[in-house]
């Protein structure tokens, strides 16, 4: 991966003040400043990574799944590259995995394309647990539609586990043959299933190739046909004069007297201080990103961080458990073949039934397995191995059975199940590990509940079931991985009562009335789905919102 | 980028690996031995330019090898220096795993594009199964009113 030093725009004048700063170039970012600097508002970006560079992913490569085993690892403490800022995780169960750069983590993501389901927005309603959210399924929906024909998603419309909506802007991709195998095993046991929605085209789309089914997904896409937002959203925003300023790493978010934000200072890779001014901020910088960012903004004002009266800045952190079904079947499936994005889905068991010993559910999506190396590996970490007592184990004349047996002939499950909120869960602000920038660092306090665990396992015995329904000649179950946390979600609630919630059902922060969080950080609960679709709609619907409210908004 | 003289393994280095890698991946089947396939020659140079992180754990693996035998001193370090076996097995099995004739054995040919019409009508739709599923009805709970 070679750091591109490249600018896409020219870095804002000195004192120059925008209308709006925008903290982080990932998906929430992207689509607030594409759709901010349409209707001609000045719109600055700063972003702590560089533009992606198509070249550098390793995937057309020899080498790929060495290099995904470190440069390319999700796990920013694996990679430890300069751009990443290093995670204590000492006490967390869960590694959160995530990637600085324009595109943020989807650079890496495997666009599992899964809006939040209506259940999802209303917990406490339906399940008396945890939260509501301020708005619906309902709600939300024109602004999804809006964001899948940006995206450029490929899928198949009808999925009985939604309810009915129109077609999507590509034809579904190929299941191909692990697809089908992790299909047959469900339609003999009569559950849920449905061809893979991803955020992948299948046909040109919006600067995006189509997909080749290279499989290399989770590594970056060497063809430009995994939907990030450098390809979908920036040149549209550059286009409309936003300014997006890369290696630009902000250390705090200012405040006047009158506490109103009026911009954020940030060190660019040569470690030069700047300040950027604003009339409103809006900080997009992750589940983790974006509280550590509030609790290191502190002042007279604000003592305990920005943003922060409630106290709930940086608590409720979910990174939704993951547990992986391996499943070898005696067939060829050639399941090096992507995409990576998922072939198939199934919602059978996603809704709460308390007979089962757990509160909500999970969702089962099946992946293909990669090369040799991913005969015992899963996105870059050995978790299919069994221990090493002696060599014999796991090498010798049984690695070479392990991968004749497994290479091309297995399926993955991933089983991505609700992380309810619970205050106790935490990003905290590390009091010595710091940055390349000597910005002090994050650190998660995090525990998988009894929730979770049961959850987890009564969906693995479950997919289980389904793998040996297709047949399988052996299973291998990894129950709650650490190196999966994805989705980092919640540490900034969204609600309507300022003592129980960071911001409001707009994104905007109850404490300060120009300072926005437009990410997953203000998700009130976490669903049991991949989030990029709900953040990139709740992303559009909190910029329309302020756009529509421009003239009220309250300024420095 | 090329493989500098100095981060290039010595001969020595190179005789002890390619010893450790056998005890690793010995010949099996229709499978070759590591060293058949040429793992601590260029193979290994590959491995480490694209992994210099794992070269001194690497060396120290090879160091702790030294006059020993390989089978004894591969489980010595599976029992006492994690760091270190974990590098050379990534090293042998790396450099294994991108040999062209060890793909060609496997009929693995790397992660290629592949052609399709995407607007090839799937089997699924045309065999009974999506339509099953269908017929099952909804799986979701709706927005309560």
């Amino acid at each position: 991966m070679s750091p591109s030093s490249k600018e896409a725009s020219r870095p804002a004048r000195r004192d120059e003040e925008v209308d709006v700063l925008i903290i982080g170039a990932g998906p929430s970012g992207s689509v607030a400043a594409k759709h901010l600097s349409a209707v001609g508002l000045s719109v600055v970006t700063l972003e702590q990574g560089h533009m992606p560079d198509r070249n550098a992913y390793a995937g057309r490569r020899p080498e790929w799944e060495l290099v995904s085993q470190k440069q390319w690892h999700p796990n920013p403490n694996v990679r430890d590259l300069p751009r990443d800022y290093p995670i204590n995780t000492h006490e967390s169960d869960i590694n959160p995995l995530m990637f600085a750069g324009v595109g943020g983590s989807t650079t890496l993501y495997a666009a599992h394309w899964m809006p939040f389901l209506p259940s999802d927005f209303r917990v406490r309603t339906l399940d008396g647990i945890a939260d509501d959210w301020p708005f619906t399924y309902e709600d939300l929906l024109p602004y999804l539609d809006e964001v899948e024909r940006e995206v450029g998603v490929s899928g198949l419309p009808g999925n009985p586990a939604y309810p009915p909506r129109g077609s999507y802007p590509t034809p579904p991709l190929p299941i191909g043959k692990v697809g089908q195998k992790a299909a047959q095993g469900l339609d003999r046991l009569g559950w849920h299933w449905w061809p893979g929605t991803n955020a992948i085209p299948s046909v040109p789309y919006n600067g995006l190739n189509a997909c080749v089914r290279r499989g290399t997904c989770m590594t970056g896409c060497p063809e430009g046909a995994k939907s990030t937002s450098d390809i979908t959203y920036w040149p549209h925003a550059l286009k409309n004069g936003a300014r997006l300023v890369t290696g630009a790493r902000v250390r705090e978010i200012e405040i006047n007297d009158q506490g109103r934000a009026t911009g954020a200072i940030y060190i660019d890779e040569n470690g030069r201080e700047h300040r950027q001014r604003a009339k409103t901020v809006i900080v997009c910088a992750n589940g983790i990103g974006t509280p550590r960012l509030l609790l290191l903004s502190k002042s007279k004002r604000f003592p305990n961080g920005l943003a922060n009266s409630s106290g709930l800045v940086g608590r409720r952190l979910m990174m939704h458990p993951f547990s992986a079904v391996l499943g070898v079947y005696d067939e060829d499936l050639e399941s090096w073949r992507g995409p990576f994005g998922q072939n198939i889905d199934s919602f059978q068991y996603y809704e709460t039934d308390e007979k089962r010993g757990f509160m909500r559910g999970a969702k089962w999506g099946a992946m293909p397995a990669g090369g040799p190396l991913g005969a015992m590996s899963f996105v870059g970490t050995k978790v299919f191995a069994g221990g090493e007592a002696g060599i014999e184990d796991s090498w010798g004349a049984n690695l070479h059975k392990v991968v004749e047996r497994r290479l091309g002939h297995s399926v993955v499950w991933g089983i991505i199940g609700e992380d309810l909120p619970e205050a106790s869960n935490r990003v905290e602000i590390d009091p010595d590990l710091t940055d390349s920038d000597g910005i002090p660092a994050p650190k998660l306090v995090y525990k998988v509940s009894e929730n979770s665990e049961r959850l987890l396992r009564f969906h693995v015995d479950r997919c289980v079931e389904a793998v040996k329904a297709a047949g399988a000649i052996e299973t291998v179950i990894v129950h709650q991985m650490p190196d999966t946390g994805w989705h980092l979600l919640g540490t900034c609630k969204m609600g309507d009562d300022p003592k129980t919630s960071v911001v409001n059902q707009w994104g905007r922060t109850h404490d300060v009335p120009n300072l926005y969080i437009f990410d997953a950080s203000a998700f009130p609960t976490s669903g049991g789905v991949n989030p990029t679709a709900t953040i990139m709609s709740v992303s559009l619907r909190q910029t329309r919102r302020l756009i529509a409210d421009r003239r009220n908004q309250e300024t420095p | 980028m090329s493989v500098t003289a100095a981060a290039s393994l010595s001969p020595e280095q190179r005789s002890l690996f390619r010893a450790l890698a056998d005890v690793l991946i010995p010949a099996y089947g229709k499978m070759p031995a590591a060293s058949a396939v040429g793992v601590h020659e260029a193979l290994v140079d590959e491995v480490l330019k694209h992994r210099a992180d794992i070269r001194d754990d690497l060396l120290r693996a090879l160091q702790a090898a030294k006059g020993r035998d390989p089978t004894e001193a591969a489980n010595d370090l599976l029992r006492n220096d994690e760091a270190a076996f974990n590098a050379l097995g990534l090293a042998a099995s790396g450099a294994y795993y991108m040999s062209p004739k060890v793909r060609e054995l496997l009929l693995y040919p790397g992660q290629e594009d592949v052609k399709y019409d995407p607007y090839e009508t799937p089997s699924y739709l045309v065999d009974g199964t999506i339509e099953r599923v269908i017929a099952r009805g909804r799986v979701y709970r709706p927005t309560p009113r």
